[in-house]
């Protein structure tokens, strides 16, 4: 499929696409790191947002930061001492967990010339004043926008960003629910790699291209002749390296929902109303899909159970991203909420750029044979 | 031969404080009082006035540690789950939670769970596991950090709601209003117990300083857990009294001190008294840290401690990068300081992820090398006393070498 070739290209090297996009495009590009950057104002302050998750592999950042980082981190700070951000006009790091609150301090003093930027989003939800907080942080941060790139964020103008990630994220749920009816349409490399590249490019030009890839599903007719995939549920933040999806589909499992950043949690929600485009930007924080980084457990729970029995899924995979303290704590009681559903689980611990891969691929066939074995 | 170092006496009161702490922690169903677990930066004095015996898992941990128990109990949670790359404190407590297995006789069940976000994000997630296995509440307390910008108007309020609304959660659970008056008098002692604290601290400004960082990191547990009682006010008025003496008599805590270090993070606690002894065969004194700082001045005011509150913990409690360095360059001019040494703690992604950025910065103002050691808080299997050992051999071979230059 043509369309979804043009993604390859995307994710094969994310970094030389956005650099030939910014010398063919003269637009600003900023650097986000996940998850959950409103990234709509940065869209409407007419700057390309860009997830920096790929890059060089190298030791560089050993000196500046210690080995018990999490990969995104260290990953992040890698890229940008070995010079490969040069192209960024600036990063945007949300306070999630320690390391990340530490990230932006490193940059903040290294990298002092570009425009940074820590975003507060709430970890507490429950408190009455939870939104006007959260209202007003996003105002903050469109305004150090429009005061640091002297650009003018309009309502109108954030609405018509919101209109345009609002498609995005209908077009990617569209065809995860296809995925869902008819477990042949397409596997999971392809899937999670149109969501991957929609936070690497512009979201107009992706939204052509999951136009493009709906009409093809919606026309092509299913195959028949091939093995029933067991449907599963993925926990975690990402799935990186993204061959991992490779390896699950060889495996013949198809990751049927998820709670990741870099997955469901990035599309499963609109943003709604006409009036104030900052209120409804903040309102939808709270409908999203739960975050190790703001509530417990019980939620993230409720949630995986909840979506297990609704897709009749045969089982669980958990991507713990090496060092990741948010989803090192829930993990036990996610897996003892399991165990006692009878439902089989497993643990990938994985590291971005990782190459200690045989290990993972191998666990994988091993989950999927226990799941096709009959009782 | 070596001058042998003169003990500082007071210290053996711990002891008995520590274990009359925990004595009335187990009692306190019987006299009256709720417990809650809580974290080291929350405020003690409310829950004092409120018949509230503030309970501290990471101090628990300390004992745990200190004790060299770590292994025993690490198994235990290692068993259920969780994994040895989160912060020891937590590893220790859980598995001291599972088991029953404590140096102080165990910790009963709280009546609930606080912790604010701005300690750290792990506290918030060790807390919300011990919520689901209690079955109790957690109050989180939601801090936005500003780091360098200055603090926002609503991230103030956003801060002072929470404390209004945690005044209402606690008289919930104690299904009493709170006494104002009582509240300002356990601010009153707390102020004053701070005050002897900051004062015990700045003594080791004096040359030969009168006790090293060991020594606060020992005597440290009742400011943080019992700060607002007569016990803390007492002990450490004590303790300033014998530094004063000790200051008279010119009697150092390193005989024939030759450096005078700053430390950074937390200590290696099982090792305190082999690194303790180690520096001092150097002559080397751990002057300061900024660890122990906090408790020297929490300046609550009684008329308008919500307030002050939040300040405290938008600003005051708000230890970025530049702010660090900030701090362990005033300390370098106070406590004529000509060394430092920074653990990069395994346990404290907090605050180790920046300790090679602020001892560059630090080398950087003052022209002194830093050492950077590699261990944990609480876990020995994150390090190794040799390469400590023979990192400080080299470090002081450079120092000695700066000395005899100057």
């Amino acid at each position: 499929m043509e369309a979804i070739e043009k993604i390859q290209e995307v994710l094969e090297d994310p970094f030389r696409f956005i650099r030939d996009w910014k010398s063919q495009n003269g637009q600003r590009i900023i650097g986000i790191f996940l998850p959950d950057v409103p990234e709509e104002l940065i869209d409407a302050s007419g700057i390309l947002p860009f997830a920096v998750l790929d890059g060089k592999k190298s030791s560089s950042p050993a000196g500046i930061i210690p080995s018990f980082a999490c990969s995104l981190i260290t990953n992040t700070l890698d890229q940008a001492y070995l010079g490969e951000l040069e192209f960024l006009d600036g990063m945007v790091i949300p306070h999630l967990c320690d390391s990340s609150r530490a990230l932006f301090h490193i940059w903040e003093r290294n990298f002092s010339k570009k425009f940074s930027d820590l975003i507060r989003l709430p970890k507490k939800l429950s408190s009455l004043g939870t939104k006007s907080y959260l209202i007003e942080e996003l105002r903050r941060f469109k305004e150090t926008l429009e005061r640091s790139f002297g650009v003018n964020i309009s309502n109108e103008k954030l609405w018509k960003s919101i209109g345009i990630y609002n498609e995005n994220r209908r077009y990617l749920k569209t065809i995860q629910g296809l995925r869902t009816q008819n477990l042949h349409f397409m596997n999971n490399y392809d899937f999670y790699s149109l969501v991957k590249s929609s936070m690497l490019m512009p979201k107009k030009e992706h939204n052509e291209i999951l136009k493009k890839v709906l009409a093809n599903m919606e026309t092509s007719l299913p195959h028949h002749d091939l093995q029933m995939p067991v449907k599963v549920f993925l926990s975690g933040i990402l799935a990186e390296p993204i061959e991992i999806y490779q390896w699950m589909d060889e495996a013949g499992i198809l990751v049927v929902d998820d709670d990741l950043a870099v997955g469901s949690r990035y599309f499963s929600y609109e943003i709604k109303g006409d009036g104030d485009a900052l209120s409804a930007l903040a309102e939808s924080y709270f409908e999203r899909i739960p975050n190790a980084t703001v509530q417990g457990t019980v939620d993230r729970m409720g949630y995986i159970l909840r979506h297990a029995r609704e897709y009749d899924l045969k089982g669980v995979i958990f991507i713990q991203l090496k060092f990741c303290e948010p989803l090192i704590y829930d993990y036990p009681d996610l897996k003892k909420g399991l165990d006692r559903e009878g439902i089989p689980n497993l643990l990938l611990e994985t590291e971005l750029q990782s190459l200690a891969v045989g290990q993972i691929k191998t666990r994988v066939q091993a989950f999927a044979e226990i799941l096709r074995s009959p009782g | 031969m070596k001058e042998a170092a003169v003990p500082i006496q007071s210290l053996s009161l711990l002891k008995g404080i520590n274990s009359q702490y925990y004595e009335e922690v187990r009692h306190a169903q019987e006299l009256g009082k709720k417990i809650a677990f809580v974290n080291v930066f929350s405020p003690a004095e409310l829950f004092y006035a409120m018949d509230i015996i503030p309970v501290y898992p990471e101090n628990h941990s300390v004992f745990l540690q200190a004790k060299k128990m770590t292994g025993e109990v690490t198994r235990i949670s290692e068993a259920e789950g969780y994994s040895p790359n989160i912060c020891s404190y937590a590893l220790c407590d859980l598995g001291s939670t599972f088991s029953g297995i404590s140096p102080v006789g165990g910790l009963p069940k709280p009546d609930f769970l606080y912790t604010s976000s701005c300690q750290c994000g792990t506290l918030t997630k060790w807390f919300d596991v011990l919520s689901r296995y209690y079955q109790i509440p957690l109050f989180l307390l939601d801090v936005p950090f500003s780091g360098r910008r200055k603090s926002d108007p609503f991230a103030h309020d956003y801060v002072k709601k929470q404390l209004e609304e945690l005044v209402v959660f606690l008289e919930g659970i104690t299904g009493k209003g709170l006494d104002q008056d009582r509240l300002k008098e356990v601010l009153r002692v707390s102020e004053e117990t701070c005050g002897y604290w900051k004062g015990v601290l700045h003594s080791a400004a004096k040359i030969p300083s009168p006790l090293t960082v060991f020594d606060q990191f020992i005597a440290m547990a009742p400011i943080v857990s019992q700060r607002g009682s007569s016990v803390a006010l007492d002990f450490y008025k004590i303790l300033k009294s014998e530094m004063d003496e000790r200051i008279r008599s010119k009697i150092g805590a390193v005989p024939g001190e030759r450096y005078r270090l700053y430390w950074d993070n937390l200590p290696i606690w099982r090792e305190l008294k082999w690194l303790s002894d180690l520096l001092a065969s150097f002559g080397a004194c751990l002057t300061t840290t900024i660890y122990t700082l906090p408790w020297t001045s929490l300046d609550v005011d009684p008329e308008n401690p919500l307030e002050s509150w939040t300040t405290q913990y938008l600003v005051y409690f708000d230890w970025h990068l530049e702010r660090r360095v900030k701090l362990i360059l005033d300390l370098k001019e106070k406590f004529f300081l000509n060394g430092f040494i920074y653990h990069s703690n395994r346990s404290c992604k907090m605050l180790s992820l920046t300790v090679r950025e602020i001892k560059k910065a630090v080398t950087e103002a003052t022209g002194i090398p830093g050492l950077v050691i590699d261990a944990d808080h609480g876990d020995p299997r994150f390090y190794s006393l040799d390469q400590i050992r023979h990192q400080l051999e080299i470090y002081f071979d450079i120092l000695s070498h700066l000395k005899s230059e100057a």
